[in-house]
């Protein structure tokens, strides 16, 4: 039996990018804990050296507050563990920052497809929400309990969240997290942003899911700002938390007595249309908020529950979710659908063309960054109508990669070979190889 | 059209070319799949924003 850890209470955090470093700064009072998504701070290497040279502690070193790591790149709902290269980076990252816990996602971002040469793993191209039954319940707490037994740390798992309508004979949300975190024996990152997301967009209610969980597992809050697209309520991370969902969590605090941090997120790109100053009032009202936390308790002893018996049989293996969804994401034949499943995947048609639509749109968001010659060339000579033409082909031929720096490199192949005379495209693509070349 | 790209000599970087590039790939580089970019759930911009400056 697992004694629950008895974590520092940090206090309000933010997942710090540099447009936010201003708030920072300890003389501001506004932020006691700094969380970073490693991965977005790690160099793919390039042959013949393997894995990741990270760039996060360095990024980090003048920030005094304690760190909390979120992971964003070996997530529990999917099929793959975290691979060597991925657990080397991390530890090392972790040996150099010290956070109290790390979390990272319940979705999964690869499926496995048969080829003429045998199975292979397809990255998405972007989170999806993990089939929620009994046996994704025991992967996800394999996968978090390797995740701890690998750092020597507490682990949580954050909540997704889903465009997707309910599946018939599925866990509901809430009951799947509370399944998952029994079974792991692991903490909930509650991400009231994404359960406020599942609720508009007709999935599960704030309120019932907070009643399915227990509440004394929850360790940290993640909020974030939202905005309306296709008729869905996307988690954006596009400004401050709304009203209603700061009322939420003032309701909730005063629940959680093993809260130890509260967390706001924002895309980078939305910081300056945001403003540091609403950015700023909306953290000290977050302390405010933090104050009405309930006293702390001693670490209860608990051990960790079973799977949840279902009295039906789960409606879909994981494999196959994972496929219907990935090869409809990635425009890829997927398998075929089982009958009962056909009214499902008819509603479920909406959701998928936006999860096509938002991970496309990151693709080429990558490719400004990672060829940002190439892209900027491309978009003066031909326009964006062109441009997206020559991206939709280049979709279609390669599936999404993991990194942004082989998207990259995977992109201008991709020119390469279709040769598009442009002038000084040669000159571009160079650059923008050489860049690459650098991790 | 003419390949003319695959057997060019790399393009070789001053260390301070390097420097910047890597800063430059380190921030703006989320893993894709994973990064608060292209991973939670938002729409990324990045694209978007870079078009709608070249319409201008």
């Amino acid at each position: 039996m697992r004694k629950m850890p008895d974590l520092p209470k940090l206090g309000i955090g933010l997942v710090w990018w540099p447009e936010l470093d201003a708030l920072c700064s300890p003389a501001e009072g506004l932020v006691q804990v700094i969380e970073a998504e490693p991965e977005t701070f790690w160099l793919p290497r390039t042959a013949p050296k393997q894995g990741f040279t990270s760039r996060l502690p360095g990024a980090l070193a003048h920030l005094p507050q304690r760190k909390l790591l979120h992971g964003v790149g070996a997530p529990f709902g999917g099929p793959a563990a975290q691979t060597p290269a991925h657990r080397a980076t991390l530890a090392a990252d972790i040996r150099a920052l010290r956070p109290a816990w790390i979390s990272d996602h319940l979705s999964f971002d690869r499926f496995t497809t048969e080829t003429d040469d045998g199975a292979r793993d397809i990255f998405t191209g972007f989170f999806l929400p993990p089939a929620q039954n009994t046996a994704c319940v025991a992967r996800a707490a394999a996968h978090i309990g390797a995740r701890r037994e690998n750092t020597g740390l507490p682990v949580a798992f954050e909540t997704p969240v889903s465009y997707l309508p309910p599946l018939p004979g599925e866990l509901p949300d809430g009951a799947f997290a509370a399944a998952v975190s029994e079974a792991a024996d692991c903490g909930i990152l509650l991400d009231l942003h994404n359960l406020l997301c599942n609720e508009r967009n007709g999935r599960q209610s704030v309120q019932d899911f907070c009643a399915a969980i227990p509440l004394d597992r929850v360790w940290e809050i993640h909020l974030a700002g939202g905005a309306a697209e296709r008729g869905f309520w996307l988690d954006a991370h596009s400004g401050v938390a709304e009203p209603a969902l700061m009322d939420i969590l003032a309701g909730l605090v005063p629940k959680l007595p093993s809260l130890g941090a509260i967390v706001f997120e924002i895309v980078p790109e939305f910081v300056a249309a945001t403003g540091l100053r609403a950015i700023a009032d909306m953290l000290g009202r977050l302390n405010d908020i933090w104050s009405t936390r309930p006293a702390s308790r001693p670490g209860q002893a608990r051990g960790p529950r079973a799977a949840p018996r279902m009295k039906a049989a789960d409606p879909i293996p994981p494999a196959l979710w994972e496929s219907l969804l990935g090869g409809a994401v990635t425009g890829r034949a997927g398998p075929v659908p089982p009958p009962e499943l056909a009214a499902w995947m008819h509603q479920a048609e909406a959701p998928l063309a936006l999860y096509k639509y938002l991970a496309q749109e990151g693709r080429a968001s990558a490719l400004v960054t990672s060829v940002p010659r190439t892209i900027r060339l491309l978009l003066h000579s031909l326009g964006e109508m062109q441009t997206r033409g020559i991206l939709a082909q280049f979709w279609r031929e390669a599936a999404p990669a993991y990194t942004s720096a082989e998207e990259g490199r995977a992109f201008l192949d991709f020119i390469v070979c279709a040769g598009d005379a442009m002038p000084d495209l040669c000159a571009a693509i160079a650059v923008d190889r050489a860049w690459l070349a650098c991790g | 059209m003419e390949n003319t790209h695959q057997n060019q000599e790399p393009t070789v970087l001053t260390d301070e070319q390097t420097a910047l590039v890597a800063g430059g790939l380190v921030i703006g580089n989320p893993i894709l799949g994973g990064g608060c970019r292209t991973c939670t759930s938002g729409l990324p911009i990045l694209f978007q924003t870079e078009a709608a400056n070249f319409a201008k």
